[in-house]
């Protein structure tokens, strides 16, 4: 691999400078936000604390965790550290019961969010050289906007195709000669049926080099799938609209984690059930502190996500801090007959098996008092017709490494070529059928 | 003459037989045989039709997972006994029949049988010598 581009000095510096920034920036965002949000002022005084007392970044631990439902608590803008005026943008996230989630920016904040894009794309290979199609959807949503500035900042010439209209993007990429393709990694797996559809191989027919996915969680497998189909070099990244949007962290091209700008993101990882903060390298749920934020400043927001951190150097010569590849939500955690599983490990096991496609369906229901699994999944492989034991037999070996990996016994069920839901967004392919706990 | 039979991936699912003979009707391909047991969630729907190769296409294209495959096509004597010996003669060489099934009863004329045989050129050759008749695709699409 060449020399690694690396977009910013603030990228590699020593543990020693990035403790003193987020010290400094940590005082200063936990006093502004006692100064000028009531709901944390509020917050930080029941928990028996006055902004003086941050001394040191162990601190932090004792300020109560920000969680989604304080945003739903305060729509539209009671978080919000600065008057209207001062907002430029407004993003939301897509509501899936009642009121969305409102995030703002100030100028300050569009620079902010541009220039830790702008190290995002430049660590997945992206440069002034390249033709960036956005296939994410622009809007609310803070995933195209996002990318789209960053983009720009770096030189790239930014296609804004928005998500959808699937013959439409292939065509494009055909004619405007595309290198990095920013879309969800299940839209991308979609684009490349279409495009084979359209008698286009996206491998051999496009010009495809760089893909940047977010937006939802993916697999190892995946990504080799994606590698594959499109012919290019896939990374991951990852944000939120209450922390910003796309640009918390991102994948360079050593694929060795996704590294945290710290200069802006204090990460930690807690005991999802406890709230203790976990050591480096354990596997827990990230929470995340914005210290440079000044529309929208969180403390210790409770991101869901189960990861854990590393905070040796990196080989492309990054120290910023790296977070490991999600390996589930806390709360889509399923518990089946006891086992603790993610369905993005179900997931792993069915993307590496043969004969199938990588889309599936997961279904949990009760039966009696025991619970049950259902995984259906497309058969593309029309050499297992010839006898009725070699189809058993597909389903047999999945269901076995399912008991073998997982430890647990999932049925499998085998279905149609693209008779699954497939999903332009974020998929939702768990469909828990059991009683509300 | 060994015949092309395809086999078509079926899930259990309402109207799902419809479906393909309804893509076959629309390309007006002709079903000569067809077979499908019970099996619990999924199966494998085999057919001798005529124009097999453009049916594969157009049921790929239809979103079937579908695949051909070649059989041996025999029309046994009717008289009592005569499934049974060419059963046996297959038997007799050490040949595994993996699955059988039969046209649909023609009038007044004897049914011909698909034999899916692993060694499929000696079974021909054996049921050849052996004076059965064999059956060639232009009487199939007869």
């Amino acid at each position: 691999m060449n020399q690694q581009r690396i977009w910013s000095t603030s990228e590699t510096l020593s543990r020693d400078e990035y403790h003193a920034i987020q010290l400094k920036r940590l005082k200063d965002t936990v006093d502004r936000v006692c100064r000028d949000v009531p709901y944390y002022s509020e917050m930080i005084k029941n928990a028996g604390m006055q902004p003086g007392d941050i001394k040191d970044l162990d601190d932090l631990s004792a300020i109560p965790f920000t969680v989604k439902e304080d945003f739903r608590v305060n729509y539209p803008f009671g978080l919000f550290a600065v008057p209207k005026q001062q907002i430029v943008r407004f993003h939301a996230s897509s509501g899936t019961t009642g009121k969305p989630t409102v995030v703002g920016y100030t100028k300050n904040d569009m620079a902010t969010w541009t220039e830790l894009i702008a190290r995002l794309v430049t660590m997945a290979g992206v440069t002034d050289e390249d033709v960036a199609q956005i296939a994410f959807g622009y809007g609310l949503f803070t995933g195209a906007f996002g990318l789209h500035q960053g983009l720009e900042h770096v030189g790239a010439s930014v296609i804004p195709m928005s998500s959808g209209n699937t013959q439409k993007q292939i065509m494009i990429m055909q004619d405007f000669g595309t290198t990095a393709l920013i879309s969800t990694p299940s839209y991308a797996l979609h684009m490349a049926e279409v495009a084979m559809e359209m008698g286009v191989d996206p491998a051999n027919d496009l010009n495809l080099k760089w893909g940047l996915f977010g937006g939802e969680g993916s697999t190892e497998a995946m990504r080799q799938e994606i590698n594959r189909v499109w012919g290019l070099f896939a990374t991951e990244n990852y944000g939120m609209s209450e922390l910003m949007g796309p640009g918390v962290s991102g994948e360079c091209q050593a694929l060795k984690g996704m590294h945290i700008s710290e200069d802006h993101f204090i990460p930690e990882i807690i005991d999802p059930a406890t709230g203790q903060v976990l050591n480096e390298g354990e596997v827990g749920e990230l929470v995340i502190t914005t210290i440079t934020k000044e529309a929208l400043p969180i403390l210790r927001y409770r991101t869901k996500d189960i990861t854990s951190l590393h905070y040796e150097t990196c080989d492309c010569g990054r120290t910023t801090v790296r977070m490991a590849k999600i390996q589930g939500r806390s709360d889509d955690m399923l518990i089946l007959g006891g086992v603790n599983v993610f369905p993005s490990q179900i997931e792993e096991v069915l993307v590496s098996s043969d004969g199938i496609g990588p889309h599936y369906q997961i279904k949990v229901f009760k039966q009696g008092y025991l619970d049950r699994i259902e995984v259906d999944v497309e058969l593309v492989d029309a050499e297992v017709l010839d006898s009725f034991q070699l189809l058993d037999s597909l389903t047999q070996s999945i269901r076995n490494r399912l008991r073998a990996v997982l430890g647990i016994d999932a049925k499998v069920t085998l279905v149609e070529p693209r008779s699954l839901a497939r999903f332009e967004g974020k998929a939702k392919r768990v469909i828990d059928m059991r009683e509300e706990k | 003459m060994l015949i092309k039979q395809i086999s078509i991936f079926l899930p259990n699912q309402k109207g799902h037989l419809a479906r393909v003979t309804g893509a076959l009707l629309k390309n007006k391909i002709d079903i000569r045989a067809m077979v499908a047991f019970d099996t619990a969630d999924f199966g494998i729907l085999r057919a001798i039709v005529t124009e097999p190769d453009r049916a594969l296409e157009v049921l790929k294209n239809d979103g079937f997972v579908a695949k051909i495959s070649k059989v041996v096509v025999v029309e046994p004597e009717d008289r009592t006994g005569s499934l049974h010996e060419i059963f046996a003669l297959l038997a007799e060489k050490g040949m595994n029949i993996d699955y059988t099934y039969s046209f649909v009863m023609r009038k007044g004329e004897m049914p011909y049988f698909v034999l899916k045989v692993d060694e499929l050129e000696q079974a021909l050759e054996a049921l050849t010598q052996n004076g059965i008749k064999v059956i060639n695709k232009n009487e199939i699409n007869e």
